[in-house]
Parts: structure tokens; sequence; C-alpha cells
């Protein structure tokens, strides 16, 4: 790759049609240095996240699942370049954004945001609503004048499903769950063609979880957006997702559309959380074999040798501390995995 | 699995008229309004509702550990093997507490003491309830706890703090400090809520093994229906600081007999199941400072359609009729059935539970 000014080509702004490639991630790596505390030694690297490659249509959902400290969150900030990457790719549209500069990126920030799972910590306190959602129109000189700007705010708050009077209040006034309607509304204050969804609803109340899952589906298909879902829910990601990415250590280990992770898993990995999900049906107590993995998961600072499931895993063999199991589609079972050995398991759904 | 039929015998726990307020700034919030229920021995009772409905407050309640001044808990009474924990002297309640009530919060990390070993805080908990036992004995017994917990290598684990365990771990030590003293009575409150999935189900195994060996009493409080379903024999389900429905748990997932209920069923996404959409509760939980008057589910409520009984009178907890136990408090109960069709339709599946109900 060459590191000579680029500059994001002109179309960028103009909507790809459904199905056309939005967003490619390749090779994304982020390590973060481990130093010591006074001399800044450099004792060790996190490897938050080691590798992945991804892709995204407009407007289609891909789910990046997996547990705490898998890496999901720091990867949905490297793609937004939130957080720097140390190697790989990121091409939105087909432009590679990994060597922009903060100037050159701008644009670009206006069809990729993000909405956050915390909306209590992800709403500044001391702004009113309104000029919550309209601080991206300012910062982006979009919107035109103060008149247009309440215009697009009256029409934002609307279309989250909030009323137009309640702008002029403080977060602090509002439940969880309007907050977080509050931060999908700022998110799309810029109509941007993705959106980043970490975790938008595990803070929330089951009664409320639903209501986000359903604006967040009626705003897919009214605006055509793409939606990245970063969540630990397999639920939720089952409900929303078109296709998954399952995450261990920091490297997907199965990827596939919706129906083939959910119903023929072929990763160890992804078999055990599937079966480790409790079911809200008393009478399905005694079907199913629930797998439970032994220990916790390692330092992403001292991954395991060859795959980093295999400390976990009942069907390691001596093979897998040698082999780095790539993604690939090993086994024929038409979707990829990251183990050596897969064996198909068929789930009822 | 065996039905559960509806349990026999005397309760080891009789809550009856519980209410408990808290006087705050903004007025006296109303966290626990009035409500009444039995905890059989050797049953797991599963606490289900949102955040604010109330079952915290009441576990609190019963234990006498609901904070002062501010809150003030009345009723009639809390009756536990013939004793009424709500008229128990402070001194006798300190007994009771960490031998025969115990309790397994949802954050292991608080509530160990970060500066003393878990090793040290187990010991303590037995010795503390018993003078007799040597500092000798009680190490030994806690190591054996610890083991029995599924902790590896209990012996050096013994001599390890709090921020050397895992999530997972540190879980597993709440439980062998909550066994500890033989206890009667277990209540889990949200147990594995911080824990990420793998974890929950490596604890909640070991919570099901020393439920089944102990035999003691568990009243598991949680948000999750999952977890409900698979954990409890029976099922309170709380809104705005009332029971609303109570059965054994094949009735309340399969036969739903309050729209609350019903409606928190219908907003789950499911892994065992495809659904069309998704039905959502409209609205939030109601304040408990002024909770709405009649049915506190009423602004909320589908069935009611704002039928005049929902926001004048309070429906009570009546028992419906049918070979099980099992009550609500809604007017209109009579409509499950079709509500339920209806939000079937919505969803493309029935929801409910079809095993045995």
């Amino acid at each position: 790759m060459t590191s000579a000014p680029r500059s994001l080509s002109e179309d960028i702004h103009t909507r790809p049609s459904l199905g056309q490639e939005l967003l490619r991630v390749e090779g994304l790596k982020v390590h973060f240095p481990v130093r010591s505390t006074i001399l800044r030694r450099q004792l060790g690297l996190v490897k938050a996240v080691d590798g992945i490659d991804l892709t995204l249509a407009a407007g289609e959902t891909v789910g990046l699942v997996g547990e705490s400290g898998c890496g999901k969150t720091t990867a949905g900030q490297a793609i937004l370049r939130l957080i720097e990457p140390t190697a790989g790719r990121v091409v939105f549209r087909g432009n590679d954004i990994t060597g922009l500069s903060g100037r050159a990126i701008r644009p670009l920030r206006r069809e990729m945001q993000i909405v956050l799972q915390d909306p209590f910590s992800s709403l500044d306190p001391r702004m009113t609503v309104r000029s919550i959602i309209a601080e991206p129109l300012l910062v982006h000189s979009v919107g035109g004048n103060s008149r247009g700007r309440r215009r697009r705010v009256d029409e934002l708050l609307e279309l989250v499903g909030l009323r137009s009077e309640l702008g002029s209040r403080f977060p602090h006034e509002f439940s969880g769950g309007q907050r977080q309607r509050i931060g999908i509304a700022r998110a799309l204050a810029l109509n941007p063609q993705l959106l980043i969804l970490d975790e938008p609803i595990s803070a929330l109340d089951v009664s409320i979880q639903a209501q986000i899952i359903n604006l967040l589906e009626g705003l897919q298909d009214e605006l055509s957006l793409a939606y990245l879902l970063i969540a630990h829910d397999l639920a939720v990601v089952k409900h929303i997702c078109d296709r998954v990415a399952v995450m261990y250590l920091g490297k997907i280990v199965e990827a596939g559309t919706r129906d083939e992770i959910y119903e023929s898993p072929t990763h160890p990995y992804t078999q055990a959380l599937l079966s480790a999900v409790p079911i809200p049906d008393p009478s399905k107590r005694g079907d199913k074999q629930r797998i439970l993995l032994e220990g916790d998961v390692p330092s992403p600072q001292d991954p395991p040798s060859g795959c980093r499931f295999r400390t976990r895993c009942w069907k390691v063999r001596p093979e897998c501390a040698d082999e780095v199991p790539e993604l690939a589609d090993r086994g024929g079972h038409g979707h990829a995995n990251a183990c050596l050995f897969p064996e198909l398991v068929e789930r009822p759904s | 699995m065996d039905p559960q039929t509806t349990p026999t015998g005397e309760p080891l726990l009789s809550v009856r008229n519980l209410s408990t307020t808290f006087a705050t700034e903004t007025g006296l919030v109303q966290a626990v309004r009035n409500v009444s229920w039995e905890l059989y021995p050797g049953e797991i009772l599963g606490v289900v509702g949102e955040s604010g409905s109330g079952k915290s407050v009441t576990m609190a309640s019963i234990m006498g550990v609901v904070p002062k001044p501010a809150g003030k808990v009345s009723g009639d009474a809390v009756m536990f093997e013939g004793r009424d924990l709500l008229t128990l002297p402070p001194r006798e309640m300190r007994k009771l507490r960490g031998r025969e009530i115990t309790m397994i919060f949802q954050d292991p990390m608080t509530a160990f003491n970060p500066v003393k070993t878990i090793g040290h805080q187990i010991s303590e908990a037995i010795r503390v309830h018993d003078r007799h036992v040597s500092r000798k004995a009680a190490r030994a017994r806690s190591i054996e706890l610890l083991a029995s917990v599924g902790v590896p290598s209990p012996e050096a684990r013994y001599a390890q703090f709090p921020h050397e365990y895992s999530g997972g771990m540190r879980q597993r030590a709440m439980i062998a400090m909550a066994i500890a003293n033989g206890p009667k009575l277990i209540i889990a409150d949200e147990p594995t809520t911080a824990l990420d999935v793998t974890i929950q189900a490596q604890v909640l195994d070991v919570l099901k093994l020393i439920q089944a060996e102990t035999g003691a009493a568990t009243i598991l409080i949680t948000h999750d229906l999952g977890l409900i379903s698979e954990m409890s024999d029976r099922v309170l389900v709380m809104y705005a600081g009332k029971v609303v429905e109570s059965s054994d748990v094949f009735s309340v997932f399969g036969n739903p007999q309050h729209p609350y209920t019903l409606g928190l069923l219908a907003s789950l996404p499911r892994i065992d199941t495809k659904l069309d959409s998704l039905l959502s509760i409209p609205g939030q939980p109601p304040s408990l400072t002024s909770p709405p008057p009649g049915c506190a589910f009423h602004p909320r409520c589908e069935l009611s359609r704002g039928r005049s009984e929902c926001w004048t009178a309070e429906p009570p907890l009546v028992q419906i009729a049918g070979p099980t136990e099992h009550t609500t408090a809604c007017h209109f109960f009579t409509e499950m059935e079709t509500e339920a069709g209806r939000v079937s339709i919505k969803l493309g599946v029935d929801v409910r539970s079809k095993g045995e109900s």
C-alpha cells in the first residue's frame, strides 16, 4: 500500500444500493502495550483484536458476538478509528481509511456513527436533548441555519418516537429507554449509511429492550441503514442479524448466516455458547445437552498457542497447540470456522 | 422433569402483607406494597421483575437489612419457623443471618472484603456463628467448602484475596460462604447477572448441585425469564412493588394469567424458536412515589383497553379455577386465553410453554 496523501472518493455520500458492499475489514489488529508503572518499559502486549476479517453490505445487519474481553467493542471502535488499529485495513465503500489523517477522514464520519451501551454516561448531562442531537450537525456544518437544524432535530425526535417538546429537557429527566432513543437520534442526525451498535440494549430493562429492538429494525427499513451489532446476548443477535461472527479472545472463530450459526454451528465454542443460554420455556428443560466449559477465558496478554480455545475445549487434540486454525470452511459445512476438527451439530430453532 | 405439584405442608417462610417505604427528597417511595407469599422447604422460588419492581427490597425487608431510618418496613408478619422476623430483636436476627438465612449477591467483588483473604472470610462466617470451632477446624471446613463448589486447588485458593479470583470463582466462593453454616434458606439476588453466559452456566450448575445436596429452600431473584424457567419450581412475578402472578413454573410459562407476564414473554427475543416480530410492552415502569391508581400496570396494558375497573379498583390477587395453585391480580384474567391468541398471531408462534401446564 502506498502512503501518498489520499482523499475519499466524491461519491461517498451517495447511498449505495442494497446489498452492495459498504464496509470491508481485513486482518484488523489492535494491540495495546502493557507498561510498567514508573519506567514505562513495555512488559507485554494485550492482543485485544488479533486479525479479524469482516464485510458488511448496505442495508444488512451483521452481529459480532462474544463474551466480555473477546475484543468485540475494541474491534468496533477500531473500525471507526476511535482507536488506532495496529494493523489491517478498514475499507469503506472502496476507500481504505486506515491511513487517512484526521482531517481527511472527517467526511466519512458522517457516514459511520455509533450508538453506545450506557445511555447514562454517553449523554452530556449539562446539554439539552436538542443540543445533544444538534451537535453532530454543528460539528459537520450541515443542516443549514439554526431554523434548519431545529427542523432536523424535530424530525429526528419524531423518528425515534419522542415528542419534540421533550427536546428542551435534560438527559436526567429521561428513563434509560428514552435516553437510548436520544443516543440513536444523535447517531442518525447526519443521515449515516452505517451504524455501529455497541450493546445498545443490554443496560435496559427487559420490557424496554423490545421497544429499542423494534425501533432499530424499523429505522433500518425506513432509512436503509447497515448495522454492525456488537452484543453478548445471543438471542438478541439471532433476532436482528442477517449474518453473525462469533469472537473468542481477539479472533473470529466462526462466521456465517444467522441460520448457519444458530442451527448448524461447527465450532465447539459456538456450540458451548449456544447451549449455555437459558431458555424461557420450562418444558424444554430436559431437551438440550448443556455443554459446560471448564475454567475461564485466558488472558489476552498471553493467549494459548495454536487454537486459542484449546484450553477450554473438550475435543482438544495435540495438534491444536501447534497450528493456528485460520477462519475457513473446513469440513465443507458451507460456512467458515476456525477449528481444526469441526463437527456440525444440528440445533432446533 | 417431573411436574412440580402444589407444595403441601408447612411453609418455611410466610410473608404476610409486607410493605416497605423509603422517605426520599422527592417523596415517599412505596417499594413494596402489601405483598404476601409463602416459601416451602426445599423448593426454589423464582422471583422475576424489572428493576424497581420491589424484588430485592422484599428480600432486604425479610433479612432486616433495609437501611434505616429512610426505609420503613411494616406488615402483619414474616414468619420463619415459628418466629416473626419483623419483631425479632436485632441480636436474634444477627444470629439468624448468615446461619439459617444466607444471601448470595450479584456482585461478589463488592460483597467480599477486598483486604481479607477469601479463606479468612469463610472461616469467619463459620466461627462467628459457632465459637467452639477452632481456627484449624474452620480452615479445614472452608477448604472443604471451596472444593465442594468447584474451586480448583482450594488449599492455595484459601489464602488468596478476592481480586485474585475471577468473577465466576468469586461467585463460587460466595456460594461456599452461603452454605457454610447449613442454612435453611438461601436468597440468591441476581447471582449470575454480572457473569458471562458460559460462566453463568457453570455457576448455575454449582447452585443446582448445592441446592439438591443441602436441601435448603432457595429464593432466586432475577430479571431473566430464562433463568427462572430453568431453575425454579414456583414463580412470583412482581410489578411496581406487588406480586401480580404466582404459580408453579410450568403454569406461569404455559398459561400466564396476567397481561404483564404474557407481555414479558412476548417481548423476549428467543434462541429456541423463530419469531416474526417482538411485541414490546409500551411505556415504562411507573414511578413508585406515585404509582398509578387501580392496577399499576393499566397504563401499559393491552388487555385493559381503558376499561374503568383497571384504574379505579385495585385488582386483588385471586386464585384461578384449576388443578394447580395459580394466583393472578388482574380484573380480566378470564380474557387471557383470547389475549394469548392475539399475541400468537402477531408473533407467528405461541410463546407460551407447551409442556406441563
